[in-house]
């Protein structure tokens, strides 16, 4: 293993305090713990009073030990027969997180949903879930969620929430009331206008025109801040055709996203992480070319194989560059005979674009011969969210993808195209000048949040008062309710009916779960009542019909509707029409139409930096921003929790003389804002970005005041922008707060526990990463292994850092959340974290993601320090953690090399609200304060199957247990099984030449197997 | 009767402590007192200590706790008398780790017609039409976090009676086992099939522990 070391040339880093040894970073080298323990409560108290106290504690303590509390038992009246307590039922549901809408199968205990995974059965996200999905199920238990209608008296705007004019009503009243303002704005001639977000739904749409035309003249707005509406812009202007189409990432040899972050938050991030995966499995010598060229660093590009880090704006001159070195100077490609094109390309050569942009002429040609030499198998993507030249960014692609043949090969823009960006903000943009025209009577706002993340210079607020009746249709009293006159409590998405067609061809079914926790109503039904659609007897009803006439009876199925609809229950999802996985080509190039070339101008930026903003991995638009599980799942990139901050290169932060956690003032010329500064190696020198998604002032009890808001960033004149936002002047303010980031708490200390190597090099030696497993000589007698013995494989290379397996096993195993002060004391209770590594210099740094969880070590470290043996081995080859054995010495945590115990500082649980208790995984110990935990590879999970093994005389098969870390995994990276049985997909992995053991030569004999990176440069 | 073994102090007939008679020999008359003085406290100490862990070695112990119930069900009359077999009311007991108490409309299967005269089937057929269900007070308790399964349990034959008592001997349920740690290891290490082959259970801390 020494030689090993030694062969690393590679220097890997977690942070800048590490590569640079600040202070900060030397101190904290050797401590476990960033601070002592704290008492729970501090309350001075004198020895005479500790003493009484104690004596009357002694006598309680006895007196009370005597007898538990009474506990009850409550049977069901009538049992349903479906239900077993104690037994799980699993329904087949669609998420509504985002419009991306992918397949669920609920988990539910004595009727209450717990847990939410991938639907394995449906085509788009087959069984996998990211990290916003897996929260999900935590909004349904929000204690801060709307229990009944408001009317809220909006004349005094400022403050609206708390005025005492808010009044709870009924819902006879709120419908007698809504259906009567409906009615006055009918005989007044006014709209009744009902304001979504994207729906993905095909019956909700139809009921949303069904009630259009049942109330009189009016209208549905589609709009949704984080959605890729240009993409289906770019496909207008360039093929005529109004369609955002699907990507077959699985397909492709070579991508190039020009900032379209399509494995954290584009479009449908697990679809495509997915699919990318799989077009990267080494060991079948599939292996695609990921390059990103961006000016703000992306989840995706933090995955590239080739960077290509530019100013804000100058994504799309490389963008012609490409097209330029192609079409024109190669005369390549259909489109090479065609002079406009060749006009428009004029001056866009790569040795122009190189010194322009400062990237190396000799990489954008390396691209471009890889994108000729995969025509027809490559993707080139458009990204970054309106930015301001958005469309032209688009239309560039379009002339790549039609160039290359890509069109209508991995860019299917016939079969199955996508229905996950329905959003014009051309058409808000419409509403707000009808609004402020006084033609809107009736405004229904649902699943949009207008005042929070529009800027003020939208006159939303403004438009808002001159409709007569506004109703917000939401889940709790947000921004946007606390203006408006109504507050119409919606059902969680697991408490109602609905459906979902994110493809063509793809009908998605949700059925409720469990009742309404509160006195909510779906949306639709809504809609039902208020429109007087009264033939149905409520939305259940109009689905059902919707689906016999419109689905089931256009497609050949074979069987009666009730069975069909009873099958499609079960499934969660009916499969309409073939989308040819297997086809290579769907539909022939389209030809690029004349017209669009005239999109491509170039502007530059204006400012002296470019501020980009982004949805977060976490936290996307803000929507779910009361989660505590978001808001406390660290950023893939700079791994902060509960905070947003700007971004920079450390050469700008150098230049401005900014450290991390210096508050600054960005000005640019239309707007201001004050953010800490986070130090992001990898940036372009010229380039800010910060998330949006924080500084809610409504989300809720945990959501409120969480960083700052940067709607009024995106105010740059016209159309909404978030890409490329001139900052003028960063100036610091002198304040430094502490970012709350989780990767700084343990330190590397310089071992190499990242392997990796070239494609190129595995292709020639499969062992080229140095990534060997020897069996080294110990003094303890080895464990003999009877039964199974459970392992686990990590496969760096298909791992994206994406953090859905950290909520995935925070909302199995019960892991509680900690809050911003604790986090900055190191106290993530975490079980499995994805640690993030750099490699190289400081400003252009390769980038390494690397999950780490407990090891369940041979010769475990922790297992002989525990004085009270609370961690011992188990005969399947666990190292246990027996919560009530712990007396919380933390000797083992001391010992752990990994670092991946987790201690109770504090009674995380004593105080959680209600109805949160309802989302505990019964099958899991609540663990309280003082005691040690970690990951146990999802014990009640083996047990469970275990269970079902012997009720059918056999033993545990390959793949019957998911660890919920493995089972969300959008890449496929965790794989779990019997090491004890050689034909396991596990065992085998953990033979393969790319197999390593973090940390080996501590000889401690981990039972995870991580496999070596490879990258396709 | 219910078994009086509540009290705060546990009985002393557990107690293992003698106190060594060596005082009695070689006492001078001047230091008598605080001799006296000293085998007092001491035994004072040794008593209190002796409780302390005498009720230690009982902590958790519920054995004999039979609390009154919403409606006096007698085992005795129907696993006893009538012979209804276990599992026809706690069915899922083969099927879940819970055994489960019935749901009313089980008791109704026969109080539809059996003793309908009865004032406290007529109380539980009204609750039964309203939707009410009886809250039964829970005896046989495990800590939160002891994981056990009946339907493992029944899987390897074992019987009803090994942790709950002869039940149908019982008018009001009282807890027979103690159900504590050590009554669960020795039975996982020394049990034995119906045929009387070697039957033992896992004794991993994660068989019921997690």
């Amino acid at each position: 293993m020494v030689k090993n070391m030694e062969q690393t040339e590679k220097k890997y880093w977690g942070s800048i305090e590490e590569l640079e040894r600040l202070p900060s970073y030397t101190e904290s080298l050797g401590k476990e713990f960033a601070s002592p323990p704290e008492e729970q409560t501090i309350t001075e108290m004198e020895r005479r009073d500790f003493l009484k106290v104690m004596g009357a504690g002694m006598l309680l303590a006895t007196a009370a030990c005597s007898r538990r509390p009474v506990e009850k038992i409550i049977p069901y009246v009538n049992k349903p027969e479906e239900i077993v307590p104690g037994v799980a039922s699993i329904y087949a549901s669609t998420c509504f997180e985002c419009a991306a809408s992918c397949g669920l199968l609920v988990k539910t205990r004595e009727g209450r949903p717990i847990k939410l995974e991938g639907n394995d059965r449906h085509p788009l996200n087959r069984g996998r879930l990211c990290a916003r999905g897996q929260a999900s199920i935590l909004n349904l238990y929000d204690p801060d969620r709307l229990k009944n209608p408001v009317k809220i008296d909006r004349r005094p705007v400022a403050g609206a929430l708390e005025n005492s004019a808010n009044k709870a009503l009924r819902w006879d009243e709120t419908d007698q009331q809504i259906k009567n303002a409906i009615a006055e704005a009918k005989n007044s001639g006014a709209k009744t206008v009902v304001l979504t977000g994207t729906i993905t739904s095909p019956s909700t749409r139809r009921l949303i025109a069904d009630f259009i035309a049942a109330v009189g003249p009016g209208s549905h707005i589609e709009y949704e801040a984080v959605v890729p509406e240009e993409v289906a812009l770019g496909q207008t202007a360039s093929y005529g055709q109004n369609v955002t189409p699907r990507y077959r990432f699985d397909k492709a040899d070579v991508i190039v996203s020009f900032g379209a972050d399509f494995l954290g938050t584009w479009l449908s991030p697990v679809e495509f992480a997915n699919a990318f995966a799989r077009g990267r499995q080494v060991e079948k010598g599939k292996m695609s070319q990921l390059v990103v060229c961006e000016s703000a660093l992306s989840l995706t590009g933090s995955n590239a194989d080739e960077y290509l880090s530019v100013k804000p704006g100058d994504e799309l001159i490389v963008a012609l560059s490409l097209a330029h070195e192609i079409i024109v100077k190669k005369g390549l490609s259909f489109l090479a005979g065609r002079a406009d094109v060749a006009q428009t390309l004029n001056g866009y050569d790569i040795d122009t674009v190189s010194r322009e942009t400062g990237l190396e002429a000799a990489a954008l040609r390396k691209v471009a011969s890889a994108l000729w030499k995969s025509r027809g198998k490559g993707i080139v993507l458009g990204g970054a969210v309106k930015a301001a030249n958005a469309v032209a960014m688009q239309t560039a692609v379009n002339l790549l993808n039609s160039a290359l043949e890509n069109d209508g090969a991995t860019i299917d823009y016939s079969i199955a195209p996508s229905n996950q960006a329905g959003s014009s903000q051309a058409s808000l943009n419409d509403l707000i000048a009808e609004m402020n025209r006084g033609n809107v009577g009736v405004l229904l706002i649902h699943n949009i949040n207008p005042l929070y993340s529009l800027p003020s210079s939208w006159g939303f607020a403004a438009a808002l008062k001159k409709v007569k009746t506004v109703v917000t249709i939401a889940d709790r009293l947000n921004e946007t309710s606390a203006a408006s006159d109504f507050v119409c409590p919606v059902s969680h998405y697991l408490e109602a009916w609905n459906d979902a067609a994110p493809q063509r061809g793809i009908h998605s079914i949700a059925q409720p779960v469990i009742n309404p926790l509160y006195d909510t109503r779906s949306f639709q039904d809504m809609l039902i009542q208020w429109g007087q659609l009264t033939f149905f007897a409520g939305w259940y009803d109009y689905l059902k019909a919707y689906w016999q006439d419109q689905i089931y009876s256009a497609h050949n199925v074979a069987v009666p509707f009730g069975a069909f609809w009873e099958e499609t229950l079960k499934k969660g999802v009916f499969e309409a029409i073939d989308r040819m996985e297997k086809r290579d080509r769907l539909a022939p190039p389209r030809d690029l139409a004349p017209t669009a070339l005239s999109m491509l101008t170039h502007r530059k930026n204006p400012g002296n930096f470019g501020l980009t903003l982004y949805p977060s991995v976490s936290l996307f638009d803000g929507r779910s921003a009361n989660s505590a599980w978001l808001q406390e799942l660290p950023d893939p990139l700079s791994k902060i929790t509960w905070d947003n901050y700007v971004s920079m290169a450390p050469a700008t932060a150098k230049e401005l003389s900014l450290n991390e956690g210096d508050v600054v003032w960005l000005k640019g010329s239309r707007f201001e804002v004050k953010l800490p500064v986070h130090i992001q190696p990898k940036m372009h020198s010229k380039s800010l970005m910060a998330a949006i998604g924080y500084g809610r002032k409504n989300a809720g009890s945990v959501g409120n005041n969480v960083g700052i808001s940067l709607a009024e960033a995106q105010s740059a004149g016209g159309l909404l922008q978030w890409g490329a936002l001139p900052v003028d002047s960063i100036v610091k303010t002198g304040v430094q707060v502490r970012l709350a980031t989780t990767q700084g708490h343990h330190n590397v200390e310089g071992r190499p526990i990242i392997r990796e190597t070239t494609f190129a090099e595995f292709r020639k030696d499969p062992h080229a990463a140095g990534a060997e497993m020897e069996t080294l000589p110990t003094l303890w007698p080895r464990h003999e292994y009877k039964g199974y013995r459970w392992g686990m494989a990590i496969d760096m290379n298909s791992c994206i850092g994406c953090n859905a397996c950290m909520i995935g096993c925070q909302s199995e195993n019960n892991i509680p959340t900690v809050g911003k002060e604790q986090v900055l004391k190191g106290r993530d209770m975490h079980w499995i974290r994805v640690d993030r590594y750099y490699a190289g210099d400081m400003d252009q740094p390769e980038m390494n993601f690397q999950p780490m969880l407990c090891q369940q070590c041979e010769n475990a470290p922790c297992e002989t320090v525990c004085p009270v043996l609370a961690t011992v081995h188990t005969e399947d080859g666990l190292n246990s953690q027996i919560y009530n054995r712990c007396v919380g010495t933390r000797y083992c945590s001391n010992n752990c090399p990994y670092k991946v115990r987790r201690f109770n500082f504090l009674d995380f649980r004593k105080e959680l609200p209600q109805p949160l208790d309802l989302l505990l995984n019964p099958d899991v110990t609540v663990r309280s304060r003082g005691v040690m935990e970690k990951c146990n590879f999802c014990m009640q999970r083996i047990r469970s199957a275990k269970d079902k093994a012997k009720d059918e005389g056999r033993k545990v098969s390959d793949g019957e247990v998911l660890t919920a870390c493995q089972q969300t995994c959008p890449a496929s990276a965790i794989v779990f099984g019997d090491l004890n049985d050689p034909t396991s997909l596990v065992s085998k992995l953990k033979k393969s030449p790319r197999g390593y053991h973090v940390l080996e030569d501590l000889n401690v004999g981990p039972q995870v197997t991580y496999l070596a990176k490879i990258r396709n440069t | 009767m219910q078994l009086n073994r509540y009290s705060v102090f546990p009985a002393t007939d557990q107690l293992t402590w003698h106190f060594p008679g060596k005082l009695e020999k070689n006492q001078g008359a001047s230091n008598l007192v605080s001799k006296k003085l000293i085998a007092v406290g001491g035994i004072a100490f040794l008593v209190l200590a002796g409780a302390v862990l005498g009720f230690w070695r009982n902590l958790g112990d519920n054995t004999g706790y039979s609390p009154e119930q919403p409606i006096p069900f007698s085992h005795k009359l129907h696993a006893g008398d009538n012979k209804i077999p276990c599992l026809y009311c706690h069915a899922d007991a083969t099927r879940s780790r819970h055994a489960t108490v019935p749901s009313t409309n089980v008791c109704m299967n026969c109080h539809n017609v059996v003793k309908t005269d009865s004032p406290l089937i007529q109380e539980l057929t009204r609750k039964f039409k309203e939707g009410k269900p009886i809250e039964w007070v829970r005896i046989h308790d495990l800590p939160d976090h002891v994981y056990f399964s009946h339907k493992r349990h029944l899987a390897k034959q074992i019987k009803c009676e090994a942790c709950h008592g002869n039940v149908a001997q019982m008018d009001r349920i009282v807890q027979d086992k103690t159900l504590l740690m050590g009554f669960c290891v020795n039975c996982h290490r020394t049990n034995k099939g119906p045929n009387g082959e070697d039957q033992k259970g896992p004794t991993d801390c994660t068989t019921c522990h997690n």
